[in-house]
Parts: structure tokens; sequence; C-alpha cells
């Protein structure tokens, strides 16, 4: 009698402690993430968490054009991104990014299960940070293509992206407001530049000053200049130094190398060949705006036969068609001055271009450029801006931002086979659909498009 | 006259356990009386003329003459006889609780000693084939596997749950020795069988083994049988390529230049002797007249001669089992030996098995009961024979011609992977003999399996008071199994792999596989422990109301350690081996590119563990109307955390009403007639899968120059057992004196939550998971009928069995390729929502085109030749579906005649309403890989052709697109009922014989004959559809003797 009841006794303990009974792997050569090694090899999974931001925008922007034989050879969705098709559907863009967010919430909710001590404080922080840059960054993205442009007024009633805080593939995916997504991005933001260290050995790993960039361009997409200003600067305070493009050699068939010096954080998009040196031919006004000593018309250019030009100045170094969309000095000087214009700082705003256009130029030619006022200054220093980020995935994100601007606002054409298409400010085309097999799964709400 | 006196006394079993709750009915009168908890009961005033009847559930009632109970004070016993000793009266076993059939609501199906004897084998669940209604056995693949009620998972194992006594047998069943086993029944409902939870999806099959009883006389008895079984039927293979027609096709593909191409690789195509002769010919090396009588010499031979004759011999079993029991008041015991000696039919494969069963129950206090069981297994399996020969080099079979020893029974070469007339002379003689001798190879093979398995169990079982007892109960078991697999320097496989690895330059020859044999090694450990605790209820009061209640807790742990080592240069005899190089790359010889020495070595690691919580109650009133529950929640670490977490038990619920005990019931011709309903949900499970998130790492890459990991396994919280839901509905009935009973039920299955890649939403980071995704739904029936058709001095007893089953998937996520990859064989499950998962696909047949004899299908509904088109079309209309290979009526009928001491029985089996496809030619398997068929002699030839068949022409070259519409097309697709006589059992049996001065009991001498073949079967082929297209098993014969003393 004595040992049943010790038995029933076992037993009820041991129900009790079942969680931890129950833990246990069922097969031993399953690799749990359960240190910060594993979360660190999350995170160095290049490919995933670097290389597949989506080249949706480069191919709707102004600052191209495609033949209309090259045209004729591309696949429906690349046609329909070209001609803004109302049909266009970008789902593997959609994917990669969530794929990310995954590999981020993985990595942030094993950092959760460990408890660092004193020795490890440092590389937990590290981790915890860059998990929330990447899931931030990832968020942007999908934000800037799948979501409304960023409203103030209107931000709460409108749909914005599902946010996915969690592993669990169980937990169904809800569009947030568009106001939550931006304060996500904001605060994941945030709570990275407290945890990362100021600047990495490698760019490709999250740094505070790649997590300042992040908030400066997340803030210039919600139309707020003062903390855009603001973290521009703070990113410029970390790594202000550019590249005096004298030294490069133009001829080359990329004269950038990768992870430069002017480079923060490296992140490149998927390939297209649309974008590719050869199939995309720059609008002959943006060429011709720029000026002969300005050394970007042959470090980014290749003159194509026919009088055409491609791009050859991607940042990631390489002659492929993955270009760079990561963040880097330049793109800040450029928020820096759009700030100070916008903010009334004038002469602060001309500096902070000039700083970046003295590096541009050949040298002794650059006259620093000056403005009478404000608005005029806003001007030059959004034509430099558009002149500065040829192919960086920047364009499409500023048509959006600017076409609210009655000064900036501007109608896209295309003409294909003698067909006109065109792309008026503010369009809702300027919002792609939610992939339509996720709104078979989840019954989100779509986009109207 | 008249006296009334006094009666004291106390019911028992005979087990000495006193009855408490048993009633005591005085005839006369009708007044009733109940036992208290020791059993005993007093009577006040009672005639001494009066008849008492005492009754106690689960057992005989007994009567008893007043005046035969002594008087006045000492303790008169009244033994009741356990009633599963009635005819009829069956007691079914849980593995939780024993209850007696008739008064269960669900599906039980009970196969007693005497029916699971009647059957020879050295496993035991073999011989639940042909006899349990319900259960099909699919031998379509080499290991049977079986089926109760259809299938209930897409991805699990299909297999029932089979408990061992109490607890789930981990082991391999094939360690139980079918001489240990009382009797085994199959749970097939919900009611039944969802106490078992998470495991229990697939039915579960309880094996009940032997126990002794207490006050039993010392009992010794023997079982001894031989069995011997005929060599295969190799020349009953209708499908097999004759050699005049494998030479002819041959000489076409030289003329045709189809060769030459390969002769400048005789390191990656073999050659057949008589390509060889034709190359000498064409070289002016022999003349016609030479090579054609050479030719025609290799065309007379026979390679399934050479197999009979060498490979293959008479299978030969033999079986011995002694048991000896027996038991006094406070302890019983039973000791079972059992050994069994197997020659296999391949030479050089054999078995043995050398088992040892120990049961003893005692009771050491008054309603303490402790039991404890110990099985032991060891066995052992040399395999170092060979079945069938197949070249390697692309050929997957070898040529008909081929000869495996000389006139003299020397043995002779068969090509092997390399061409023979290179591997002959290259290398000079640096190299290792580099030929392949299949007879050689019997003798040098060494490679055996050595397992043992051990099983241990404690109970301890304590009577609380008259209604309650409670339980304790712990089992370890222990098996491990080694593989030893040597190769010795000698073997055909340890010389061709080091001469693959050597460089020869000049003189000098550089091994990068040292000499020596090679050793694979597999290790594998089970090690399971279950603990379980249990409290039960047996109440009956006021003579109509009775309980019957299980509550327990259980957890269980099983785990699997496997590892594989590999050894080069190993010698068996010292132990000793040499180091090797496995990272570096090395050339392979004969221009076969370059690549790192094998190394199989692997290591592995599986844990699965359960924590249950169960409960199961019946209440039955006036015996007429009884009402079931039962309720498990298993947690275990191969479920999500949020499914550990949620208390969503498996349940069940049931009644029974039985009729003929209505007062309204006035059925004469059938006295006995009950209705059961039940409804509930099983589990089934897959350990396979994990809720955990994995990662997998991978080495540094471009551009980070890190090693990296990713996403291997989405977290899945939710994962979760399969759950079957089950309706049944029973009827069971007798007629009078028992002649004709049986049972009919009708069950509906719908099993959801499947395991099956499904899409995910790709927002989740995922886009699919194998996840619970796929429903499937069944429904079927299955009817059992027993009649004593003749009761006379001759004995003639019917079982008839019928079963019929369909199942349908219902919801499956995944969309594969195109439809037109979905016509095969039909044998593996293919999930195709609203089809039967066996379901036999086939493309469109419009004939063959009378002027080439191209077989002809659809594309888009038009008919085509667009062979490529064909096979991937995406539309149901250029596809035809068929049935499905699963037969869904199956059953048997078992005919028993007796008379006087003989008694001969036959087992007819049967199966309709499905469908098979046959094997036929396929061109291109047959140029490339030696693959033939006779249908090769069938094949279209000259226009006209086409009205007698549908083989296509032969073309040259090759389409295997063509082939491949052909060979799954409707034109191959054979209906497969038939009808076979499965078995026969012959005994002659003899009560009480004294010889000399020991008196044996009972003696039987029987014998035992099986795989009799078809009675009748629907398709022409002469195939026999239920082995998959490979050979039936041949006749076999067993003869035995039973002794008892």
């Amino acid at each position: 009698m004595n040992k049943l009841i010790t038995m029933i006794i076992a037993t009820v303990l041991l129900l009790a402690s079942c969680k931890k009974y129950l833990d246990e792997k069922s097969d031993k050569s399953l690799v749990v993430p359960a240190t910060l090694q594993d979360v660190q090899a999350l995170l160095d999974n290049y490919s995933t968490m670097n290389a597949t931001y989506p080249y949706i925008g480069s191919q709707g922007d102004d600052d191209f054009y495609v033949t209309d034989t090259y045209f004729n050879t591309l696949s429906v969705t690349n046609q329909d991104n070209y001609i803004w098709s109302k049909d266009a559907e970008n789902k593997n863009e959609w994917t990669y990014m969530y794929r990310a967010v995954m590999a981020a919430n993985l990595a942030l909710e094993t950092l959760d299960k460990i408890t660092p001590t004193s020795a490890t404080i440092s590389d937990w922080n590290r981790l915890k940070g860059s998990a929330l840059f990447f899931r931030a960054y990832a968020f942007y993205q999908l934000a800037q293509y799948y979501a409304l442009p960023y409203n103030k007024a209107t931000a709460a009633q409108k749909l914005g992206i599902p946010l996915r805080l969690s592993t669990d593939v169980n937990e169904l995916s809800v569009r947030s407001s568009l106001e939550n997504t931006w304060q996500q991005i904001v605060s994941d933001l945030r709570m990275a530049v407290q945890l990362l260290p100021a600047q990495n050995t490698e760019v490709y790993h999250p740094s505070k000053a790649a997590a300042f960039g992040a908030l400066a361009r997340t803030y210039l997409a919600m139309e707020d200049y003062v903390q855009a200003g603001n973290y521009a600067d703070s990113c410029l305070q970390l790594n202000s130094s550019l590249m005096d493009y004298n030294s490069l050699n133009a001829a080359a068939s990329n004269p950038f190398t990768r992870w430069n010096t002017e480079v923060i954080f490296s992140s490149v998009c998927l390939g297209a060949s649309m974008l590719s040196v050869n199939n995309w031919k720059c609008d002959s006004l943006l060429y011709q705006s720029y000026d002969q000593n300005d050394l970007r018309k042959t470090c980014f250019f290749k003159a194509n036969s026919g009088g055409v030009y491609g791009f050859k100045g991607n940042y990631d170094g390489t002659t492929s068609s993955s270009f760079f969309n990561g963040i880097a000095t330049d793109e800040m000087y450029l928020i820096k001055a759009e700030c100070q214009a916008r903010n009334n700082n004038v002469t602060e705003a001309m500096n902070a271009l000039n700083d970046l256009l003295t590096t541009r130029w050949r040298a002794t030619t650059f006259v620093r450029l000056t403005a009478s006022d404000a608005d005029q200054a806003l001007r030059i220093i959004l034509t430099e801006r558009r002149k500065e980020l040829v192919l960086r995935s920047t364009r499409w994100f500023d048509l959006r931002r600017l076409n609210k601007d009655v000064r900036f606002a501007k109608t896209l054409t295309r003409k294909i086979s003698g067909q006109l298409y065109t792309l008026p400010p503010d369009d809702n085309r300027y919002t792609h659909y939610i992939p339509f097999n996720v709104i078979a799964i989840t019954g989100m709400q779509q986009n109207e498009r | 006259m008249c006296q009334k006196i006094s009666v004291n006394a106390r019911v028992i079993n005979e087990e000495n356990e006193p009855l408490a709750a048993a009633t005591v009915i005085i005839k006369n009168t009708g007044r009733s009386f109940a036992t208290d908890a020791n059993g005993n009961f007093t009577i006040k005033e009672i005639k001494f003329t009066d008849t008492l009847i005492v009754s106690a559930v689960g057992y005989l009632p007994e009567t008893v003459i007043v005046s035969r109970i002594p008087r006045p004070e000492s303790v008169f016993n009244i033994i009741l006889k356990h009633a599963s000793k009635l005819l009829n009266e069956v007691i079914v076993n849980t593995g939780y609780q024993q209850m007696a059939k008739e008064r269960a609501t669900g599906s039980f199906e009970k196969i007693d000693n005497g029916l699971l004897n009647r059957s020879v084998s050295t496993d035991i669940i073999s011989r639940l084939d042909g006899v349990t209604n319900g259960l099909f056995f699919s031998k379509v693949d080499a290991a049977p596997s079986l089926f109760l009620r259809g299938l209930s998972t897409l991805r699990s194992g299909t297999q029932p749950l089979i408990v061992v006594d109490n607890f789930p047998y981990e082991g391999d069943i094939s360690n139980i020795n079918p001489n240990d086993v009382e009797s085994i029944t199959v749970l097939r409902d919900a009611a039944a069988s969802s106490i078992w939870g998470a495991r229990s999806g697939n039915g579960v099959i309880v094996i009940t083994t032997k126990k002794s009883r207490y006050n039993q006389p010392a009992r010794l008895s023997v079982n001894d049988n031989i069995t011997v079984s005929q060599k295969p039927p190799l020349f009953h293979d209708p499908g097999f390529m004759s050699a005049a027609s494998f030479i002819e096709v041959e000489k076409y593909l030289f003329d045709k230049g189809y060769y030459d191409n390969q002769l400048p690789y005789p390191m990656y195509y073999v050659l057949s002797p008589v390509v060889e002769i034709l190359l000498k010919q064409r070289s002016g090396q022999l003349s016609p007249a030479q090579a054609d009588d050479m030719i025609t010499s290799l065309s007379k031979h026979d390679v399934r001669n050479d197999y009979l004759e060498y490979l293959y011999r008479s299978a030969a079993l033999k079986q011995t089992s002694l048991s000896l029991s027996g038991g006094n008041a406070t302890i019983n015991y039973i000791l079972n030996i059992g050994y069994d000696k197997n020659l296999n039919s391949i030479i050089g494969n054999a078995g043995d098995r050398f088992t040892v069963y120990s049961l003893s129950s005692f009771k050491p206090l008054p309603g303490l009961e402790v039991q404890a069981a110990v099985n032991y297994a060891w066995s052992k399996s040399v395999n170092d024979g060979i079945g069938s020969i197949i070249p390697g080099g692309g050929k997957s079979a070898i040529y008909p011609y081929a000869r495996l020893a000389d006139d003299n029974g020397n043995a002779l070469a068969v090509e092997k992977d390399y061409r023979l007339s290179y591997i002959d002379t290259t290398g000079g003689s640096l190299l290792l003999d580099w030929k392949y001798k299949p007879l050689d190879e019997i003798n040098l093979a060494d490679n055996h399996t050595v397992g043992q398995d051990i099983t241990a169990r404690l109970s301890l079982k304590y009577r609380i008071n008259d209604f309650l007892t409670a339980e304790a109960q712990a089992q370890y078991e222990r098996a491990d199994q080694s593989a030893h697999n040597y190769f010795s320097q000698q073997t055909y496989a340890a010389r061709s792999l080091i001469n693959l690895y050597s460089q020869v330059t000049g003189n000098t020859i550089t091994r990068n596989i040292p000499l020596g044999g090679i050793l694979d090694q597999t290790n594998g450990l089970l090690s399971a422990y279950s603990l379980r605790a249990q409290v039960s209820a047996d109440k009956k009061w006021n003579n109509k109301n009775a309980i019957n209640a299980v509550a327990g807790f259980e957890t269980r742990q099983l785990q699997n350690n496997f590892q594989l080592i590999q050894l080069y240069g190993y010698d068996d005899n010292l132990l000793t081996f040499a180091n090797v190089d496995y990272i570096s790359s090395f050339p392979l010889y004969g221009n076969r590119g370059s690549a790192s020495v094998p190394d199989q070595t692997d290591l592995s690691q599986s844990l699965d563990r359960y924590v249950s919580a169960y409960v199961n109650a019946a209440y039955s009133y006036k015996e007429t109307y009884t009402i079931s529950a039962s309720a498990r929640k298993d947690a275990s670490n191969i479920f999500g955390v949020n499914t550990n977490q949620k208390w969503v038990p498996l349940w069940s619920a049931g009644a029974a009403w039985k009729l003929s005990n209505e007062s309204f019931y006035h059925i004469s011709w059938l006295p006995f007639l009950k209705l059961r309903l039940s409804y509930g949900y099983n589990g089934n499970i897959n350990s396979s899968l994990s809720a955990l998130s994995t990662i997998q790492y991978y080495p540094a890459g471009s551009p980070t120059n890190l090693p990296y990991a990713a996403l291997r396994n989405a977290p899945n919280p939710d994962l979760r057992w399969e759950k079957i839901a089950m309706k049944n509905i029973g009827i069971d009935f007798a007629t009078a004196n028992n002649r004709i009973n049986g049972s009919l039920e009708f069950y509906f299955k719908k099993a959801t939550d499947l395991l099956s890649p499904a899409p995910l939403d790709p927002t989740t980071g995922v886009t699919q998971l194998v996840m619970n995704a796929a429903n499937l739904a069944g429904r079927g029936a299955d009817i059992k009928l027993n009649a004593l058709v003749i009761d006379n001095t001759i004995k003639w007893n019917a079982t008839l069995l019928f079963s019929y089953v369909t199942n349908k998937v219902t919801r499956y996520l995944l969309q594969t390729g195109n439809k037109g990859n979905y016509p095969g064989t039909g044998y593996s499950i293919s999930p195709i929502e609203g089809k039967d998962p066996y379901a036999l696909i086939s493309y469109k047949w419009a004939g063959l085109d009378p002027q080439t004899g191209d077989p002809i299908g659809f594309v888009s509904g038009v008919q085509s030749k667009n062979y490529s088109g064909i096979v991937a079309t995406d539309s149901w209309d250029d596809l035809v579906v068929k049935g499905t290979t699963r037969p869904p009526l199956f059953g048997n009928l078992l005919n028993t005649f007796s008379w006087k001491r003989f008694s001969i029985s036959a087992n007819i089996s049967y199966r309709f309403h499905y469908y098979f496809r046959r094997n036929t030619i396929m061109y291109s398997s047959l140029f490339s890989s030696w693959i033939g068929n006779s249908d090769y002699d069938k094949r279209w030839q000259a226009p006209g052709d086409e009205k007698n068949t549908s083989v296509p022409s032969m073309v040259y070259p090759a389409n295997s697109n063509r082939d491949r519409f052909y060979a799954f097309s409707e034109a191959t697709v054979e209906k497969g009922d038939l009808v076979r006589l499965q078995d026969i059992n012959i005994s002659w049996t003899i009560e009480k014989l004294k010889i000399k001065n020991v008196t044996v009991k009972n003696l039987q001498l029987y014998s035992y004959i099986s795989n009799l073949g078809i009675i009748w079967k629907a398709n022409k082929a002469g195939i026999d559809p239920d082995y998959g297209g490979s050979i039936p098993p041949p006749k076999s014969f067993s003869f035995g003797i039973k002794a008892e003393l």
C-alpha cells in the first residue's frame, strides 16, 4: 500500500513538473536555437537578411525606360510593374521580407530564453538590437510597397501591414493600422539604437549608426522633418565619411567597391534584369542634368550604343543587377540637407548639400551652390537627391512622399508600342496588392489599386 | 418439513478471492441477498428444501441446494467459476480493464486461443490474417501492412497500436512467441479504443499473454512443429522475358548501333555476353557461324534454373515450445520456453529465436496481489544469401540467359557494375580480382543481426473495499539489436571498392582505401518505461444498477539510439582496422571522376515522452441498458506546447440496449438481440515531426564568409495528433441454442487534422509546412456470422467474415505539379481531394495506331501521340480513375468439420471490387536497364495486330514517355477480384491417454497447409494481384504435436 501511495505521489509530481519533462527534444540531432551563437548564425544569413529586398519601386520610377523590344520579353509581373498595371501582383517580395521578419522574431524569442551574464551582456544586447533592426528594416520595405503613403492625419484610420511579432505560424495575420505600422518601425529602431554598438566592423551587421540612418529614413517617409533631420545628423556624427569621386576609376565597369567607406549598412535588392546596365536606359533629361564636371555622370553611367546610358554605379560594387539599397552617408547628407531646408535653415541645408557635392565634382571645379530661400534650397536639394540616389530604391519612395506636395507632384508616363501609360500623383497604384494567396488564406483586406 | 433454518456462507472465485456484491436468490421465493465485502452472506430464515442461485458479474451462476450446506458455524465456500469459460461469454481486454463483451458498448473482436493456434507461424500478428473481421493485410509491399477498418492517415503510420498485456509494445513484435499468447482483442471503434488516446487512431490490437490460475495443479505442455515450404515458383512469373526474345532485342539494338556509344566507357556501361560476342564477330575475331553457335548455346539457358538450383532451397521452420504452469492458494506461475529455427528459402539466410516468458502472481496480504512478468527474446538472423542478382552499371535486372555455374557446378562470373571484358584485363595484375561470382559471394558473406529484448513488468493490485481496487504498474523494456555486416577482402564489395579508389601509374598502385575487409556495424538500442496508477470501481446495487469504471495516470518514455560504424582495412580476427582519409577527394579508377571515401558513420537518438490521464466508466441498468464514456488526455514532447497546455481530451461515448431483455420482446427464434451505438475520437501521432523551431547550419559562403544558419522547421506550437472521429452502429444476435450468432457493424470515420504539407500564409515567413491540414473520410461495414450448420456426430461450423470499407480524401491543400504525374501503380498513398487515397489513375487509352503500332492517348480531350504532352497533361479529361487498389470488399469463409477426434478446417478468403496494374514492357527500360517483360512477345508488329494486342510496337530509339504512357494507361489495368484457398488445418485430438505411468491429458497431432493458391480470379494474365507484381509465396506444409501432461 505504501508503495502504491508513493507511486501515485510520484506520478502526480511528475505531472506537475510535466512541462519540463515534455520540453525534451524528440530528435537529438535537431538544432533548436538556444545559444547566442545560434542567434548570431541566424542573423548572419546574408541571403535572407541582407540580400532579398524588393526592386519593385526601381521598376516603376521615372529615372529610366526600356525599349519596346525588350519590354515584350519581360515576364508579366515585370511588365505590370513597368506600366503600373492595375493587375500587378508582387508576391515574392512579400514572402522574402516576412521570411526575414520570421528570422528576426526567432532570434528575439531565442534571446528571451537566454539570461545574459556579465560576460555575454554586450553580445546579447548587440544581437537583440540587430534582430530589432532587421525586423524594422523589413517592415519599412513592406510598408513602403504594400500600404498607403503615410499621412499623419489619416494614418490611424488607414490600413498598414500585418505586424508579425512572434514565430507562431498559427497566429492569424491581421493588418495593423498605418499609424501602428510606422510606430512599430520607430519603436523597434529606437530600441535598437539603445542596444547596438556605435559602429560595426562589418557593414552588413546592423550598428547604432545604421539604426539612426533607418530612423532618419522612417521619419522622412512620415514627413516628420525635425526628427528625420536629427536622426540623419546623429548618424553622420558617427560616420560622415564621403568618397572623393576623383579617386575613382570612372572607366571601370563599376567604379565602386563593395562595402565602401560611405556604406553604413549594406543591403541589396533581388536581381532584376530590367535594371541591368544593358536594359535600363537612363531618362535623357535626368542624364543631361549632370554637369560635365559632375563625376557621377561618368561613374554612374555607361554609354551604350545608340546614345543611351545604362547604370553601372551599384554601391554594392558588383556588376550584377542586384542593386544596393542600404544606408550610406550620402543619403544621410541629403536627408539632413532636405530637413534643414524644410525647417528654414537655408545655410545649413546648403552646407550639407555642398559638403556632399564637393566630393562628387571634378577637383577644383565645384562652385558651392546657394539658395535665396528655403523653397529654392529644397528644390535644389531634391534635384540633387534624385541625381545622387539613382537605383538605390529611394526614388519610388520619394515619389510617394513628394506627390502630396503640389510643388513636386509629378505624373509619370511610359510609352510602349505607341500605347501611353500614365501614373498620376497619389494614384492608388503607388500601393501594391497584397499577394492574393495571403488574402485567400487570411481574409485580410486587400488594397485598392 | 418446512423447517426454517439459517444459512451462512461465503462466495469466492477460483482464485480464492471473496466476491463482494454477488447476488444470492432464493429460487422459490425470488428473495435476493447480496454478499458483503468479504463475500459473506447470511440468510436468517430459509427452508431446508430451498435452492439458492448465486451469481456475480463475470462469473457463472451456481445453484446450491440448501440442504447441502453444512451447519451451523463452519464457513461454507461457494465457488463461482469465471464466466469466460462459458461458451459465448467472451471476455475482452482493452489493456486497461477486462469486461464481458456482452455488456460492452464498443466494437470488440476477440480472437481466442483456438483460432490463433489454427495457423503455424513464428510471429503472432500474421495469425490474425483471415480470422479478424475488419482487419486487412496488404501484401503488396515486402512487409505486410495492416489496415483496421481502412485508412485513417496520409503520412503517419498505418499500423494499429499493438499492446501486449497492458502496455504498448515498442520492440519488434516478432519477438513475441505466439505460444505465449492466450488471446487477442481487437479494438475497432472509438468506445473500445479511445482509452488509448493519441495513439489509437489506427485501432488497437491487445495481445493477452497466458496466465496461470490459483489452485491449479502443475501442468506441463509441449508444442512442437515443423514447416516445410516449396521453392519459390519462379516459373510461374507470367512476366518473365525469354532468353530468345531478349537476345532478339540485343541483336536488333546492336544492328542499330545502340551499344557503340557505350564501348568507350567500360567503367560506366555493362555489356551482356551476347553483345560481346557480336562485337567480336564485327571485329573479325569470330566468324558469323562461330558467333551464331555461341549465341544459340547461350539462348538455351534460363537463369531461373540456376536460381532454383544455387540460390534457393525449400524453406524449413522448426518450432518448439515448453510450458510449465501451476498454482496454490496464494501463488501461481507460468514459465514458457520457446525455440525456433528457421532456414529461409534463400540459401544462406537463416534465423534462430529463443524466448522465455514468465509470469507469477502471489497474494502476500489479503486483498493485495503482486504480479511479476518477464519476457525475454534472443534472436539471430543470418543474411548471407542472394535473392536476385542486380548487375548494376545501369542495369536493374540480370539478362535471362545468365549462368551462375558451369556444367561442373563451378561458380561463374556475372556482369556487375563494370564491363566484364574490361575489368578482366585492366590494371595488369596490380588491381585485386574484380570479378563478381555470386555463388562464391554466398560463402564469403558474413552478415548477421543479433537482437535481444527484455521486458519486465511489475504490478500491484489492492482491493480497497468491496468495489474499489487500486493498481500500480511499471514496465521496463530494453531491446538491442546489432547488425554485423562484414565484407572480407575476398568479397566483391570490398575488392571492388578498393579497386575503385586505386590509382595505377606504371607499375605502382596507390590504394586510397587500404587492403583488408570492410565492416558495417549497426547498433540499435531501444529503452522504454511506462508507469501507471489506476483506480477501478465495480459496484452493483439494488440488483439493477451496475457501474464499472477505471481512472488513472500514465507516463511513458521511449528512447531510441542508433549508431552505424564503418571501418576500412578491417580484420575480423584481430579486430584491427585502418585509418582512412574521408576528407580528400581521390580520383576514381577508370576515369570515373573523383570522390571522397564513402563514410556511412551515423549516429542518432530520439526520445518520445508522454504524460496521460484517462477515465472510462460504464453504467448498466437491469443488464438491459448500458451507457459508457471515456476520456483521455495525452501530452507529449512531440506535440506543440499549445497542444500540451490545452485540456482537450479525446473522448468517446457509447450506449447498448439488450432488446431481448425487454418484456415486449417475443421473438423466440432470436433469443439474444443487442443494439450498440458509439461515437468518439481517436488520435494518431507522427513522431518524425517537430513542433519546435529548428535551424540548420550552413558553411561559410559569399560574401560574408561566415557560417550561418537558416530556419529548417518552422515552429508550430499547435502541432497535435491527427484526430479520427468514428461513429459505430452494431447489432449482436444469436438464435435459439446459439446455432447462428453474429454481429453487424456499420461505421463512419472522419479523420481530420491529418498531417500533410500545406501552403501557409507567406506572412508567417514560411510558405509551406507539414501541419494538421488534411481530412479523410471513411465508412464501412463489418459483418460476422457463425453457424453451427450440422450438429451431429459430424459437426460443421461455418464462420463468415465480410468487410466493406471505402476512403476518400476530403481535404488536401497542396497542389502538386501536373495531373499527368498521378498515374502509377496505386500502391502508395496519393492524396487528391475527392479521390480514394489508393485510387488507380491511368492515362486514357485510345488503342494502337493501326499503321505504326504507336499507342494513342489524349491531350486536352483530343486523341494524341504527343507523348511528352500526354504524360504532362493537366486535365482530368485525359485521365481515367478506375477504382482503387485496396479491395473495398473482403473477407473469409472458415469452415470447420469435426468428427470424433478429427477436425478439418479450411479458410477461404475473398477480395472484390478492386483493380491493379500489371507490369508490361517498357522498351526504354529494356534497352538501358535490361528490365524485360513477356509482353514483348505480344507487341504490335504488323498492321492488324492492333485487333489482338494493346502492346505498342518497338521503336528505336525508345521513347520513355511513350513507354510510361502505355505502362500507366487504362490498357494495363486489370480487375483484382479473387477467391483464395488460404489454408487448411487438420487435427487429431485425444484426451486422457495413458502411456505407461504417464497420463497425457491432451494430445493433438496437427497439420497446417498454407498458400494453397487461388480458386478463382478475375484477371486472365495469370497474376496474383495481392503480391504487387512479385512472385507469391510457395505452398508450405506444417506438421506438429501438442501434448499436455
